[in-house]
């Protein structure tokens, strides 16, 4: 069986004690794997993605300390030291839903960032690279433009590519296809598919185009009272017995075909 | 349930941290220190980006000041000059005129007149920006990447700003002293005699050197340097200390500016415990 990258066990969070809204929850993100969170909005799935990196602290338990625990690559985040924290998210890409590019910086310096942070590697190499990204996720000839000047569409691509530029193990997309129309968010599902052909690098994806799981060969866990259901296809969820789960994909339709 | 002298002894030394903890010098302090710790936790090869953003910080501090800065300078130089050359001949001590302008000029009003056009411009900006950044999830996106923002934008920033208060500060000490001088000398052109700044640039300067001691060069560059340390670090935190919604953007703004302000006076007042008393009751020359 392949590594586990990432892992959740019994993660409880709220944003205050009595409004709890991932409640005891597992997961489990193995080397390769594909994985999409889908669910109804504001039930906790962006929350458990910073929840797995650390960027949002699990609620306290009885004893004060963090419920739960969360593991990545085989590190207890919430035991190890920050510094070593940070070393770990090396490994890592994040896509934001709202993008989060550095605004003062052009799209080419915001993916050379981590490689400029984290490498001894020469500048003219460091560049090349970002050049790389920049191809391969089609923002040729925008790479000197501020992401304020960018469309939505470009501004995810560029997130994209920066979230890559270290070719992480794991990458965690938060609504990748979010605000884009029919065509950008079908060049982005296949830009991820190229991607992930390219480099097989596991993927945790929240989205509410459920489809797209289909698409990327993922299985959907679904966020429901939140605890997550098992993985399935998306064509176990079309025929579900629980008329929850099958809503969820029927808003997944309506979304995507009017 | 009565508690002991040692129970109470401890809930008391928790109260006194947990107050120190969430106060305004335990937070600006909690940042200072991991500023001071954060070259160490992490690679060398970030030294060139960190370079780049401090050179941009010393130059939006200080080169993009200076013209704010010797026009101010000038102004106060010349009004303090006139009114000490005026006050001084009627208390019959015209001999101190390099005295009294190198301990109001040097010592006070070029660090803090400083500090506060410091404050207002790279304060407010520097607050503003890394809030918006906050605000914008960018913060979170830097910590995302492994890359810690107090290493990546703090350290820069506070050295950026202390290294450009210190130069502004001698550029305002020099703009008063001398910029100063030349319009005291036009008005007294203007008002032959009733000024008493009938004295030559030569013997305006010998009196300001032979009133300058080793002290004096000491707080010259002392206070300038704490205070643009002060201010970056409050600009830092407060921008750092915002949630995820815009309108906190302003309110941190507001609230570096005005720490800053006060933080500064309120330093000045311990730099003159420090400097001045000792020199009062004759332990320090």
């Amino acid at each position: 069986m392949s590594e586990v990258l990432t892992e959740a066990c019994g993660l409880r969070f709220g944003f205050q004690q009595e409004e709890t809204i991932l409640d005891g929850l597992d997961l489990e993100v193995r080397r390769g794997d594909v994985r999409i969170l889908g669910g109804e909005s504001g039930k906790g799935k962006s929350t458990l993605m910073r929840l797995l990196i650390g960027l949002e602290k699990p609620l306290p338990d009885e004893t004060g300390s963090v419920s739960g625990q969360v593991f990545l690559f085989g590190e207890d985040i919430w035991e190890v030291p920050r510094l070593r924290v940070r070393e770990l998210r090396k490994r890592i890409g994040f896509v934001f839903q709202n993008n989060a590019l550095v605004s003062n910086m052009s799209v080419l310096e915001n993916i050379a960032v981590p490689l400029r942070y984290h490498t001894d590697l020469p500048d003219d190499e460091i560049l090349r690279s970002a050049r790389r990204w920049i191809d391969n996720l089609l923002l040729t000839g925008h790479e000197d433009k501020r992401p304020a000047h960018l469309s939505l569409g470009m501004q995810r691509r560029a997130a994209m590519a920066r979230a890559m530029a270290m070719s992480p193990e794991l990458v965690f997309l938060d609504e990748p296809t979010a605000g884009l129309d029919a065509k950008n968010s079908e060049i982005m599902l296949s830009l991820i598919g190229n991607l992930r052909a390219l480099s097989n690098v596991a993927i945790l994806m929240v989205t509410h185009d459920l489809a797209s799981a289909h698409f990327l060969g993922g299985r959907i866990h679904l966020l429901l009272d939140g605890r997550l259901r098992p993985a399935r296809t998306y064509e176990d969820l079309v025929q579900s017995p629980d008329p929850r789960e099958r809503e969820l994909v029927r808003d997944d339709q309506e979304t995507r075909f009017g | 349930m009565t508690l002991g002298i040692g129970e109470g002894i401890v809930v008391l030394i928790t109260w006194i941290g947990e107050l120190w903890e969430t106060s305004l010098p335990g937070r600006a302090g909690r940042l200072l220190i991991q500023v001071i710790a954060s070259p160490f936790a992490g690679r060398r090869a970030t030294a060139r980006q960190i370079g780049e953003i401090f050179l941009q910080q010393t130059y939006y501090t200080a080169v993009e000041a200076v013209p704010i800065i010797v026009i101010l300078a000038t102004l106060i130089g010349g009004v303090t000059l006139i009114e000490f050359a005026t006050v001084l001949p009627r208390v019959g001590n015209s001999d101190f005129l390099g005295d009294v302008m190198v301990l109001a000029v040097l010592r006070e009003l070029a660090p803090l007149f400083t500090a506060f056009i410091v404050a207002g411009r790279t304060g407010s900006a520097l607050a503003t920006f890394i809030g918006n950044m906050k605000v914008h999830g960018e913060i979170d996106a830097l910590e995302s990447m492994g890359i810690d923002p107090v290493r990546f934008l703090v350290l820069p920033a506070v050295l950026g700003c202390t290294v450009g208060m210190v130069c502004l500060s001698l550029l305002f000490t020099v703009s008063a002293l001398l910029g100063g001088f030349l319009v005291a000398h036009l008005l007294a052109h203007i008002f032959p005699g009733s000024l008493g700044l009938d004295m030559e640039l030569p013997l305006y300067l010998e009196k300001i050197s032979g009133a300058l001691r080793l002290m004096d060069g000491a707080i010259m560059l002392l206070k300038p340097a704490v205070f643009g340390l002060a201010i970056a670090l409050l600009a830092c935190m407060n921008g750092l200390s915002l949630g995820i919604s815009s309108h906190e953007v302003p309110q941190g703004t507001r609230a570096a500016v005005v720490q800053s302000f006060v933080s500064v006076v309120a330093m000045d007042g311990i730099f003159a415990a420090i400097f001045v008393i000792p020199q009062l009751t004759g332990v320090m020359p």
